[in-house]
């Protein structure tokens, strides 16, 4: 098992979560600036998805390669429940395309889970690239590959004019809360029984099974909640973004939270957390100067899956715990 | 309406030929090396831009035409030697790794090997027509079809009577075959195993190579299509079995002759029948048709 990282007392734990939270708060406030708001609030929703993906990778031991299917089923959902029923308020729309994203990740996930190992992960590839076929075939109603542009919605009711004031400030706080929310959900997950049993089935699943749980139930639990938290990052996204495309449910941006959670450190809580940050950081700078990033960010997933296999966080709570010495280190 | 059928079948065959040759490379590597080589799209789409880099370079020397057809082979062979410059520094030291690392690796090159054609190659469609033209073509049932199709369906059929020879009878064949089995016991009989798996990595990137030099005369390449290929090649080995040459070929003909009739039917669904068959597979024989239950 993975040490307990350096969380002395619980309250002490929850400290780092705090202050974090208070100083995403205080960006608009303190800069007023649009594109950073932009970038921050980019990061968040795609922490939302990594830690979506990570339930099942990270804390179940399941790799996907299509987790971008069920992000991408909320962004459509959204844009679609927008664009052809004219629903406006951010909280139906949210809803809807949530239960949707959910649905499809069921779907499939009822497939999935029954194949282990290198099967789930191209099981999970196989139907995502479906999905992306039928986005792109089926022009008529998804744009193809132009996508679909997305309104401002309304949110709480009240409707917003300017783009930029609508990113900065309320759409802001509004992921933000949303985000708090998903970490907490998250967090009691994972230390519940049912999170228990999912780091028992990563583990050990033949042993999960000989004490009478039904694994692969579990797994598609996992799946299913999984799903979830793609949907929510999926139907903030959209109107963050303004516009989807197919792109969105491309296998490439299914790599986007295997590689956050890899770099950030999948076996630790706020793996994809940070790795998020790092990951919106570093494309920021990385397409500035060349539209050559994936041979970037193979060399940094070979680099990574060969060196630092617990990433950025995994290395730093190890090199603590080494530091205190810890008795309970044990890799 | 039925007068189409031997082109449709024709073509079937030609799509099958092509998907063995990718498909038994996966399968050889994943069988021996317990490795699911995600970047093993990306040696087709490599061994297809070689050629076509190798044909213009052949045509400019002005060398007998006919000759043109030796730069497949050529262009097959250095998609393998680009195999050789991964296995022994990147995917040696993750053997005893978790299963997910060992995806993440060849992810990892997959994404890299896409840039790096890109950068060489760029990102308009490529063509290598010169050794398509050569042969000309002939008609059945009222559509034409080109000679060199039929090549490639030949060349499919004695590459999979070879590596069936090579697997069964040659002392070579038997060790990679043993070596599959059980890597311990194999090491102790004092069987090089390290350099054995660098020979079927390299191996199974010339076939993937191989198959994209063939296909590259008859349809133009783009960097997207090495996703398109390492999908279809692992519906093969799901539909064929894990590990299986018998599995690898039945599932290509099986792929072949539905995406070929599929493309005439349904084209809006082409892709999702083959998932279909995929799944019924999977949940009427999970390890597929030729495969052996763990």
């Amino acid at each position: 098992m993975f040490p307990k990282s350096f969380h002395i007392k619980p309250i002490l734990g929850l400290l780092p979560y705090i202050i974090g939270i208070v100083a995403l708060g205080l960006i608009p406030p303190l800069t007023g600036s649009t594109y950073l708001a932009y970038l921050v609030g980019l990061a968040i929703v795609l922490a939302i998805f990594a830690m979506g993906f990570n339930l099942l990778f990270g804390y179940t031991g399941l790799l996907s390669f299509g987790h971008a299917a069920y992000f991408g089923a909320g962004c459509y959902a959204f844009a679609m429940l927008m664009k052809y029923y004219h629903i406006q308020s951010f909280e139906l729309l949210f809803l809807g395309s949530v239960i949707i994203a959910t649905l499809t990740a069921a779907v499939i996930g009822y497939v999935c889970v029954r194949y282990i190992k290198i099967y789930f992960s191209l099981l999970t590839l196989a139907f995502g690239q479906v999905e992306y076929a039928l986005v792109v075939k089926l022009y008529n109603i998804t744009g193809g590959t132009d996508g679909i542009r997305v309104m401002m919605p309304t949110l709480l009711g009240f409707t917003f004019k300017d783009k930029g004031f609508f990113v900065t400030w309320p759409f802001y706080y509004y992921i933000l809360a949303i985000f708090t929310i998903c970490v907490i959900v998250l967090w009691i997950i994972l230390n519940s029984h049912f999170g228990k049993i999912l780091q028992a089935i990563r583990d050990n699943d033949v042993r999960v099974n000989f004490l009478g749980v039904s694994e692969r139930r579990y797994k598609w639990y996992a799946f299913i909640l999984s799903g979830v938290f793609c949907g929510v990052a999926g139907a903030l996204f959209a109107p963050l973004n303004g516009h989807i495309g197919p792109e969105h449910v491309y296998w490439g941006f299914s790599a986007t939270p295997l590689f956050i959670a890899l770099i950030g450190g999948h076996r630790v809580f706020l793996g994809p957390i940070i790795g998020s940050f790092i990951y919106v950081l570093v494309r920021h700078y990385v397409t500035a100067f060349t539209i050559y990033w994936e041979l970037f960010f193979g060399a940094i997933v070979i680099l990574f899956t060969l060196l630092f296999p617990y990433g950025v966080c995994g290395g730093i709570s190890l090199w603590l715990a080494r530091r205190m010495k810890s008795a309970k280190t044990s890799l | 309406m039925f007068e189409a059928y031997p082109a449709y079948i024709l073509n079937g065959l030609l799509y099958a030929s092509l998907l063995f040759l990718l498909s038994s490379g996966l399968n050889v590597v994943l069988g021996v090396l317990k490795i699911l080589n995600l970047a093993h799209g990306s040696f087709y789409v490599l061994g297809a831009y070689l050629t076509t880099s190798f044909v213009a370079l052949f045509v400019a020397t002005g060398l007998p035409i006919y000759l043109v057809y030796t730069q497949i082979l050529v262009a097959a062979a250095v998609a393998g030697i680009i195999g050789f410059l991964f296995e022994p520094t990147l995917l040696r030291p993750i053997y005893k790794r978790e299963e997910s690392y060992q995806l993440l690796l060849t992810f990892g090159i997959l994404l890299v090997l896409s840039d790096v054609t890109k950068i060489v190659w760029g990102l308009g469609a490529k063509v290598a027509p010169e050794p398509f033209k050569l042969l000309g073509s002939f008609t059945i049932g009222g559509i034409p079809f080109p000679y060199y199709n039929l090549l490639v369906i030949a060349v499919g059929f004695v590459v999979f009577l070879m590596l069936w020879f090579f697997f069964a009878k040659t002392r070579t064949g038997k060790i990679i075959r043993a070596t599959a089995t059980n890597r311990e016991v194999t090491t102790s009989l004092g069987v090089n195993v390290p350099r054995i798996f660098t020979l079927v990595f390299v191996f199974g990137c010339f076939l993937g190579g191989l198959a994209g030099a063939l296909a590259v005369p008859m349809q133009s390449i783009f960097p997207g299509l090495a996703m398109e290929m390492l999908i279809l090649s692992f519906v093969i080995v799901v539909i064929g079995g894990m590990g299986s040459l018998e599995g690898a070929f039945i599932g290509s003909i099986i792929v072949g002759i539905a995406r070929s009739f599929g493309i005439v039917y349904f084209p809006e669904i082409e892709l999702a029948i083959l998932f279909i068959i995929m799944i019924i597979v999977l949940l009427v024989r999970p390890q597929g048709l030729f495969g052996r239950r763990e």
